[in-house]
């Protein structure tokens, strides 16, 4: 038997598919005792989402819990099954900072107070209006809190960005967001063309499950070893959470100014250092203008390949979303690169900044979140090598523009279009216009996981 | 042929430890002390050269053993292989090793069995890595240019990052004003010396 | 940590293979050899050199002042690697983009679990792996797709010198030759590169 189907009763919701709720809020606790959190735990048992179908109509919220390195020990994991978690989890994303180039005002020792302390757990909840949030969250803390068990160190909130009322996916620079996501076998978001990865004649096929939810065999071809028992890491994953502080004024007058240097004008230079259009038309299908017909169909909007584009003149080689998913640029159909892939699920933080009205005081981002089976191959990888760095992309040292960490003042090449006699376009004195201000790395738990905690039945080997 | 791939040769030697002597300390040690304080930046042994790409010295004191139902064996003696990759023949490479190598030189390989039997000028020292040499098999290279043209290519290179963002609002005169300054700023650089980082300019 | 110079990395590992399997790979590297079939290695592009040296089991060097030669059952093939990444991008790019090729090199030598899948060949080469005692890179900031880049572009600035002592339209054309090529090959290099992980 071939394809087997998955128990959704025992994967949390938001790994197979994305929620879309408008509101979200992320609860970061401690246990005070293993006794304390595993009350906890069971409690949460209780109201947790599972990836099952929804009956009828969208639920009025969720809720799903995912654990860190400290959590696990706190709730007295035993030792073989904690040693058996991979280094990077174990070490945690403050100490992986020089893997990552968390450096300089990204660095640690800068991050929000919250997030240089100990989190051993986030709540995640979801909900379709402010006020079913707030009443979500009240039931997830209930008794929780009152009798000191479990200690509340910080909250999030996040939403939609609105524009005049009207909820939107858009994210802090101006940028429609989330559209690319990897289609994976199991995956039960609609699977469109480009996706997934590379099969013959420019078709697109599902990637391994493997690379999204732990148990299954994955891209390189078999089951990841950790963390043991394998009953506890099936139908479990790694989040990765960072909260990006988005400069979006100095972002503005950046592409306000270099736009007016450029001869294709802001927008357009707004498109070239992203890799699409502001409303998604990506650069590679139409590098000339927007195309909103485009954007509007699902089956097209991502079905492109990059291997027609060597001297990036449609899509600049350095573009972020070449970076993040260099597709085929990198020889070899897209063997490189597939298991590469993240399952984002961010949304913005922040009052939105109007054009023209003061809103330099308020802090506003992305409460970058993804979801993926092995945190080193994939996020890390990504982040380390693709995003702030740029060798494989022929960047050299030069990181991304849009979101890179830069110390320095750096450069971004648009090239010109030799067949046209264009010259290229090099934007310079670029600062970096996202600053990490805290982030973690989280085990999330199938439902038998979070049970086995609960009932503290996890045989030591 | 296997050590040479167009004009870069891959020189591999294998050059037996000598026995342990009663009352001294043990040569592996000894050898991993004098390993771990060589320089290995601009100006180290190979650095001087100006032909070598790359070098790298190891201990093999012994090899692996991989389990059952594979039997298991033992070196007599250990070895320090010495691998290069470099511009030319190995001729070439033993001249500038004798004018060059120096005490560096004498401190690794006087560890070895036969070393002290071998002069110290090219004859001698192309004596000695001849005997010591195993054939490659199998020798890729994915470059193309020697090391002094990679090294001022290399710097050409950053030079021409700078020149695209200044030249990018100027008109012709401009232009070609920059582009000269440049060409006489590279031919009055002095030659590189290979093995080290280069630091941003700060702009 | 002397497998690291940089952005470079040397590896080297070193495996027991059967004397009679050793023909067979002789032959192997005698196909090998030719540069149609290393078109593959070059598209990878980060490899800056590598090598593979089989050691006959009486093949390996004497000198004077040893009492006796080694007596070995097993040729050893020794393999050395000077490329740029991490040891796990490494091994993972050759795990997925050069499966075969390696194992029809590595499939003599004793124990090889095949490089697919990724774990097993992982175990393997960590385990028969040499750590240098000592590495030398001449540009360690640069990779090979920094070299490559900074060729092409040195090969193209002399046409460009020279034409700015031609007319303006001769010059213009020059420039937009020139620029085509360099436009994406100034990437900024010469630094230690990202921690390896």
């Amino acid at each position: 038997m071939q394809d087997q189907s998955l128990d959704l009763a025992d994967i949390q919701g938001n790994v197979l598919r994305a929620y879309r709720f408008p509101y979200a809020s992320y609860l970061f606790v401690n246990f005070t005792s293993s006794g304390h959190g595993v009350d906890f735990v069971n409690h949460l048992l209780t109201q947790i989402t599972t990836a099952e179908e929804w009956p009828a109509e969208k639920p009025a919220g969720a809720v799903n819990v995912a654990l860190s390195q400290t959590g696990l020990q706190a709730l007295e994991l035993p030792l073989a099954t904690l040693n058996s978690f991979p280094a990077e989890f174990l070490e945690g994303m403050a100490q992986r900072a020089g893997v990552l180039l968390d450096v300089g005002e990204s660095a640690p020792e800068n991050w929000e107070a919250m997030w240089q302390g100990r989190i051993d757990a986030v709540v995640s909840v979801f909900a379709q209006t402010q006020d079913a949030l707030d009443a979500y969250v009240e039931s997830v803390l209930a008794d929780a809190l009152t009798d000191g068990g479990v200690v509340l160190v910080g909250t999030q909130q996040v939403e939609r960005i609105k524009i005049d009322g009207l909820s939107t996916t858009l994210e802090h620079f101006g940028y429609t967001d989330g559209i690319s996501q990897p289609d994976f076998q199991h995956s039960l978001s609609t699977h469109t063309p480009g996706d997934g990865k590379l099969a013959e004649k420019g078709r697109w096929k599902d990637l391994e499950t493997g690379d999204f939810l732990l148990g299954y065999s994955n891209e390189a071809l078999e089951i990841e070893a950790q963390p043991l028992p394998p009953v506890f890491a099936k139908n479990g994953t790694y989040m990765v959470m960072r909260k990006l502080e988005q400069d979006v004024i100095g972002f503005r007058n950046y592409v306000r100014e270099w736009g007016e240097l450029y001869p294709g004008g802001e927008a357009k230079l707004r498109a070239k250092l992203m890799g699409r259009w502001d409303d998604g038309t990506p650069v590679m299908t139409s590098p000339e203008t927007p195309d909103a017909t485009l954007a509007a169909d699902e089956q097209r909007l991502n079905d492109f390949t990059y291997a027609d584009d060597p001297e990036g003149i449609r899509c600049p080689l350095g573009a972020h979303v070449r970076r993040s998913n260099p597709r085929d640029s990198l020889g070899f159909g897209d063997a490189l690169v597939a298991r590469r892939r993240i399952l984002r699920r961010g949304v913005p933080y922040g009052p939105y900044a109007k054009e023209g009205e003061d809103q330099t005081a308020a802090e506003r981002g992305l409460m970058f979140i993804c979801l993926n089976a092995n945190l080193a191959r994939q996020f890390e990888f990504v982040q380390q090598q693709w995003i702030n760095y740029g060798n494989d992309l022929g960047q050299g040292e030069d990181t991304d523009p849009v979101v890179g960490n830069r110390s320095y003042q750096g450069r971004f090449v648009i090239p010109g279009d030799p067949a046209k006699g264009e010259e290229p376009f090099v934007c310079s004195g670029m600062q970096s216009f996202v600053t990490l201000k805290g982030g973690a790395y989280f085990f999330v738990p199938s439902v038998t996981a979070l049970q086995m905690i609960g009932s503290n039945a996890i045989d030591p080997r | 042929m296997g050590n040479r791939y167009d004009n870069f040769y891959g020189y591999t030697g294998m050059f037996p430890v000598l026995r342990d002597v009663a009352g001294e300390a043990p040569k592996i040690t000894s050898l991993r002390r004098c390993l771990s304080e060589l320089e290995s930046g601009q100006g180290s042994l190979f650095s001087r050269t100006g032909l070598v790409h790359g070098a790298r010295l190891f201990l093999l004191d012994d090899v692996v053993y991989n389990g059952a139902p594979s039997p298991q064996e033992h070196l007599d003696y250990a070895y320090v292989v010495l691998s290069i990759t470099f511009d030319g023949d190995l001729a070439e490479l033993a001249f500038q090793l004798a004018e060059h190598g120096g005490e560096e030189w004498d401190a690794i390989f006087s560890h070895c069995y036969g070393f002290m039997d071998y002069g110290r000028d090219a004859t001698g020292i192309i004596n000695f890595l001849s005997r010591g040499q195993v054939t490659t098999s199998f020798l890729y290279v994915d470059a193309s240019a020697d090391l002094k043209d990679t090294l001022s290519a290399l710097a050409l290179q950053r030079e021409i990052g700078f020149l695209l963002e200044q030249a990018q609002l100027l008109d012709t005169a401009g232009r070609k004003k920059l582009i000269r300054e440049l060409a006489a700023k590279m031919a009055a650089a002095p030659d590189l010396i290979p093995g080290d980082f280069h630091h941003r300019e700060a702009n | 940590m002397s497998n690291i110079r940089g952005k470079a990395y040397a590896m080297n590992v070193i495996t027991p293979q059967r004397s009679w399997k050793s023909r067979i790979l002789r032959l192997a590297f005698a196909i090998l050899t030719l540069k149609v079939t290393q078109k593959d290695l070059r598209k990878l592009s980060f490899i800056h050199f590598a090598r593979w040296t089989i050691i006959p089991r009486n093949g390996f060097p004497s000198f004077p002042g040893q009492t006796r030669g080694e007596s070995l059952r097993f040729d050893y093939l020794l393999f050395e690697s000077n490329f740029n990444g991490s040891w796990n991008e490494y091994v993972d790019a050759f795990n997925a983009a050069l499966a075969v090729k390696l194992n029809l090199v590595w499939c003599w030598s004793e124990k090889f679990p095949g490089s697919v899948p990724l774990s097993p060949f992982k175990a393997y080469i960590e385990h028969n792996q040499k750590y240098n005692d000592w590495y030398y890179m001449a540009y360690p900031g640069s990779t090979v797709t920094d070299v490559k880049n900074a060729i092409l572009v040195a090969e193209a600035f002399p046409a460009l010198v020279e034409s700015t002592n031609a007319s303006e339209a001769e010059f213009t054309q020059a420039w937009q030759k020139f620029t085509a090529i360099a436009q994406n090959r100034v990437g900024r290099s010469g630094g230690p590169g990202p921690r390896m992980s």
